[in-house]
């Protein structure tokens, strides 16, 4: 049993090895889409990205990148400026720094809710029908007159608010 | 960068104390001690009896009918 064990096992790694082989002889590697790269973000919480910004370095930087294998003392400050550049993107001042964005926002909302009251002007001057008769003056205040009546809210609500002993709201 | 989250934390555990403090301090001597005093009021010299009378001869109780 233990052999047979054994077999089984050399057994499925030999196929395992055919395979790869196939796999590798014949197309190759497949081209590496973008997005399944190490990508350069520009973030406050990761100060250093995976990758550098600058991908295709021109004859010029590589020089520069050579020049950085040396001592950097002999570099001056517009090539520290332009290793920096080819290395990140943004300062963090840079990304840090607010945009004038709300004021877009803020004037769109307004103006989408000019719009709206615009619709409901028009729903209630072309569309709606007339009001229910119980908002007519005559039946608000034999309704209103009913409520003090009933004493509805006494302690803080709008009976709260009339003067029983004068006949009036009180002042 | 450096101590990032903790300065926002403290700033923030800070201001979320004081604002729900604030609010709790608030709501309490704007609205509910306020309205303690209007209850009191409203009962110090209430008279029941009279309220009820007055209900009835304006005529909205249904089982006690005006004279």
């Amino acid at each position: 049993m233990l052999a047979s064990r054994v077999f089984s096992l050399v057994g499925r790694r030999s196929i395992s090895t055919s395979l790869c082989l196939r796999a590798h002889g014949h197309a190759g590697v497949v081209k590496a889409e973008d997005y399944t790269l190490p990508a350069y973000v520009d973030r406050r919480d990761v100060p250093l990205p995976e990758v550098a910004f600058v991908r295709d370095l021109s004859a010029q930087q590589q020089a520069l990148k050579e020049k950085e294998k040396a001592s950097w003392s002999a570099l001056s400050v517009d090539e520290k400026v332009e290793l920096y550049r080819m290395k990140f993107n943004e300062t963090y001042a840079e990304m840090n720094k607010g945009t004038n964005e709300w004021k877009t926002i803020l004037g769109g909302v307004l103006f989408f809710l000019g719009v709206t009251g615009l619709i409901l002007i028009w729903q209630k001057h072309f569309m709606y029908g007339p009001i229910p008769h119980t908002f007519s003056e005559e039946w608000l205040s034999a309704q209103t007159k009913r409520m003090l009546d009933m004493r509805v809210n006494p302690v803080e609500g709008i009976s709260a608010q009339w003067d029983f002993d004068k006949n009036e709201w009180k002042k | 960068m450096r101590r990032l989250l903790a300065r926002r934390m403290k700033f923030h555990l800070l201001g979320a104390f004081l604002v729900s403090a604030g609010c709790a301090v608030l709501y309490k001597f704007g609205v509910a001690e306020p309205r303690k005093r209007a209850y009191a009021e409203f009962y110090k010299n209430y008279d029941p009896m009279k309220d009820f009378q007055a209900m009835k001869a304006a005529g909205v109780l249904e089982s006690a009918p005006p004279k």
